[in-house]
């Protein structure tokens, strides 16, 4: 699919490496969705929404596209706009409009969630994980098993290739 | 320590770990997809490994009782409690994943590389999280 994909074990024991990295350099635990909240409360100086954040977050989340960046400079060759979804182009309608309004409904749907549940994939997932914290282990488990449905929801009746 | 100095190792900490996401395949909707329908286990590998290094990592910090790098204090290993609103609030961010085939750390990390399908996905996430914080304040 990518061939600048690296061999999975490997991605594996560098983010978890990164997870334990994280805890000895900041003393806290590694997480992308409390970032937003960051933001959303800088914006809404007023009311208190959220309770007590993390506020180095946002700076965390700030880094995370310039990561990005460097990984295309380094290794993809030349930096272009896409707006390619790969196989969600054969499930999702053609339109431009609806389909950000689709992607747009799916994100509020994570930033709603990840708050409810008290976080996402990286916080409840991987560092819920590495401390074996059985209701973010819980909840891990139940983020997969709900996307799983939805996704064989999504694909039924799309053949692949 | 200086605010300023923990602000810069986070975005550093950011750009590492959102350079990592793209170095497997997180920030690419095949692999996310596959994953869900079980026809590639790149993504689960990832995530099994990781989590089992990050176990491993963890439980060598806590028996050396290591203190962080900012202030040499304690590292504080947070035990989130069981809440109800785990189960909603996972039932919800499981349907928007597997719509958008993203989680908060992938989306934002896809407009770095140029991937703009992820702005909607991002103004969404942002827009989630504020209706959160509203009806979190009220209730």
């Amino acid at each position: 699919m990518d061939n600048t994909v690296i061999a999975a074990w490997l991605g594996g024991l560098l983010i978890g490496w990164f997870i334990v990295l994280h805890f000895i350099v900041i003393g806290r635990s590694a997480g992308c969705s409390t970032g937003y909240a960051c933001i959303i409360d800088k914006m809404h100086k007023k009311t208190n929404l959220f309770g007590k954040l993390d506020n180095f977050k946002f700076f965390f989340i700030l880094g995370l596209p310039l990561g990005g960046l460097a990984h295309v400079f380094l290794f993809q060759g030349t930096w272009q706009v896409s707006f390619d979804m790969g196989m969600y182009e054969g499930i999702l309608p053609a339109g431009t409009v609806i389909r950000a309004l689709i992607l747009l409904i799916g994100g509020v749907l994570l930033g709603f969630g990840a708050r409810m549940a008290g976080g996402c994939t990286t916080g409840h997932a991987l560092v819920g994980g590495a401390l074996l914290n059985w209701s973010s282990i819980l909840a891990a488990i139940l983020f997969f098993a709900f996307a799983t449905v939805t996704s064989w929801l999504l694909f039924s009746g799309f053949s692949i290739n | 320590m200086n605010n300023n100095i923990v602000k810069l190792l986070s975005i550093a900490l950011g750009i590492l770990f959102g350079f990592l996401l793209v170095s497997v395949g997180a920030t690419n909707f095949d692999y996310q997809a596959k994953m869900f329908l079980f026809q590639d286990f790149q993504l689960p590998i990832v995530l099994a490994v990781a989590m089992i290094t990050g176990m491993t990592g963890v439980w060598m910090l806590r028996r050396m009782k290591a203190n962080n790098l900012i202030d040499q204090t304690d590292i504080e290993y947070v035990k989130v409690p069981f809440n109800r609103r785990i189960i909603i609030g996972s039932l919800l961010f499981g349907i928007g994943w597997a719509l958008t085939a993203s989680c908060p750390g992938t989306a934002i990390t896809m407009l770095g590389e140029g991937k703009l399908i992820g702005l909607p996905i991002v103004a969404g996430i942002l827009s989630g999280t504020w209706l959160f914080g509203l009806y979190n304040s009220r209730s």
